[in-house]
């Protein structure tokens, strides 16, 4: 479904990304880990169409379509969905109303009637309960004011409303703790199925113990030096990245 | 002949009035009485107005200019507040060529509560100035001011705000914030704050903002699939909403946000 072909990028002339090539089948989980700076969090940004990174060579096709030309809105309709590192807040924007309007969007695309509130309202509950959050989030600004764990959660309840086909997570784990960390697995579990594919971006190990990649990428200075399956982790956790540097 | 042409409105001590009061531009003069609570609503108000709100009084005043795009609009507004009172006003405008309005208090009785919001959304080449003066003369108030502009195309606005602080008036507690966003390259904001303290125990700051919309706010809503323009007055409008979510008075406050939803939709 995601198809990276030897993918270079650059953010203010500096070189980030130096020739990625990957493919993500439906129902597959990734891994992506590495050391700081190794451009993991890049790949997610140019991916989701991140205007401050210009790609200069290769191309990314989602579902046979490449998508680099495409606005991150039009991405996100097709089915891409970024979960963030650092959520943004935005003051004076309701997180309920928010959530409608970004629903709604993919429906219309869809071909689907808009949802009014209430119907909404009857949709998210279910959703809120999966990420174990109260209904007095919705009534908040969108990230004003949460602590780190629950802007996360509520990353992974767009994730959820939004139904994506395919979902980055970048270091969703990173400022969680072990509850925290616990209720974001089990809704990402619940999330997957056959038609749907999920890539962890993440530092630790700790966070495949409870989502269990198929694959597990290593990148280092912008390119993937290794890929295997879950005991790749667990050699990373046990012997750091130096021998593979 | 001599023509009636000042209109002063007296509250009685103690009274207290559920709906909001319509004020026209015939009011000179409105007196709230000790421990009287009432409240204003001014449309296109034009001219200049004396508040006094007594002891322990409560007075919400909101203040709805939406003129042709000829007019001139001036308004000059000055308050006194007396002790243990407290004042809420809030000044909504959008159209019309040029506003100006200077909103003054006196602070003059201990313990008041005062705080001064505004809201203005221009376009084409309109120009709005705003100039407050807070002026403190006795201790232990707390004032407010919290100021926002959305400008767009060529138009311009301008905040003066003086936060004065009489050496008499210690404790005082006063913070003034003027936030601008600019929509365009050939709109402009301009925010002088200014705080001139003589006493010196006192908390007093401000803070302004010019600024546009913000690139990662927007391209937040963008990876949830909104389009552009759907972004840009999903933030514009929660820019604005900050203000009108203060406003105390449920019925006026849904009326200035179907006005403010009209407004946007210009921009």
């Amino acid at each position: 479904m995601l198809e990276i072909k030897n993918l270079h990028a650059k953010i203010n002339d500096t070189p980030i990304l130096k020739g990625i090539s990957l493919t993500i089948k439906p129902g597959e989980v990734h891994a992506i880990m590495g050391p700081n700076g190794s451009g993991k969090s890049t790949l997610s940004k140019v991916i989701s169409g991140h205007p401050a990174y210009d790609v200069t060579s290769g191309e990314v096709l989602f579902e046979g379509q490449n998508i680099l030309e495409l606005d991150p809105d039009v991405r996100a309709r097709l089915g891409l969905f970024l979960a963030f590192q650092y959520p943004v807040e935005i003051p004076g924007v309701h997180n309920a109303g928010f959530l409608r309007m970004a629903y709604n969007a993919r429906r219309k695309e869809n071909g689907q009637e808009e949802v009014d509130p209430m119907e909404f309202d009857e949709l998210i509950r279910s959703k809120l309960n999966l990420v174990e959050m109260e209904p007095d989030f919705l009534e908040r600004a969108v990230n004003q004011g949460f602590s780190g764990g629950e802007k996360k959660r509520n990353e992974i309840l767009q994730m959820l409303v939004l139904e994506p086909k395919l979902a980055f997570l970048d270091e969703t784990d990173s400022g969680l703790d072990i509850d925290a960390l616990r209720i974001v697995s089990k809704a990402v579990n619940a999330y997957k199925k056959p038609e749907v594919g999920i890539v962890l971006v993440t530092h630790y190990q700790r966070l495949l113990n409870y989502i269990v990649p198929d694959v597990v990428h290593v990148m280092a200075n912008g390119v993937i030096i290794k890929s295997g399956d879950k005991s790749l982790a667990l050699a990373l956790e046990e012997k750091g990245y130096e021998w593979l540097l | 002949m001599a023509t009636l042409s000042k209109t002063i409105l007296t509250f009685e001590p103690g009274v207290m009035i559920n709906t909001p009061i319509q004020v026209t531009s015939e009011t000179t003069q409105i007196q709230v009485g000790k421990g009287a609570h009432v409240d204003f609503e001014l449309l296109n108000y034009q001219g200049s107005l004396l508040v006094e709100v007594g002891d322990n009084a409560r007075c919400t005043l909101l203040s709805n200019t939406h003129c042709g795009p000829q007019t001139h609009h001036a308004e000059t507004i000055r308050i006194i507040t007396h002790t243990h009172s407290h004042f809420q006003g809030f000044w909504f405008s959008e159209g019309g060529a040029e506003t100006q309005r200077t909103l003054t208090v006196d602070v003059q009785g201990e313990h008041a509560l005062i705080k001064l919001n505004g809201l203005a959304i221009l376009n084409t080449t309109q120009t709005h100035t705003t100039h407050t003066f807070m002026n403190h003369h006795v201790p232990n108030c707390e004032t407010h001011q919290f100021f926002k502009h959305i400008v767009a195309n060529e138009a311009q606005c301008e905040f003066n705000g003086l936060v004065y602080v009489n050496e008499i008036a210690q404790k005082t507690d006063s913070y003034q914030a003027n936030h601008n966003l600019v929509l365009s390259d050939n709109a402009r904001a301009i925010s002088r704050p200014q705080l001139k303290i003589f006493a010196d125990d006192v908390k007093c700051s401000h803070g302004a903002t010019v600024g546009q919309l913000d690139e990662e706010q927007l391209f937040y809503l963008k990876t949830r699939g909104l389009p552009l323009a759907q972004a840009r007055s999903i933030l514009i409008s929660g820019f604005a909403e900050e203000i009108i979510d203060r406003i105390p008075l449920e019925g006026l406050r849904k009326n200035i946000f179907l006005q403010l939803k009209k407004q946007l939709e210009t921009l």
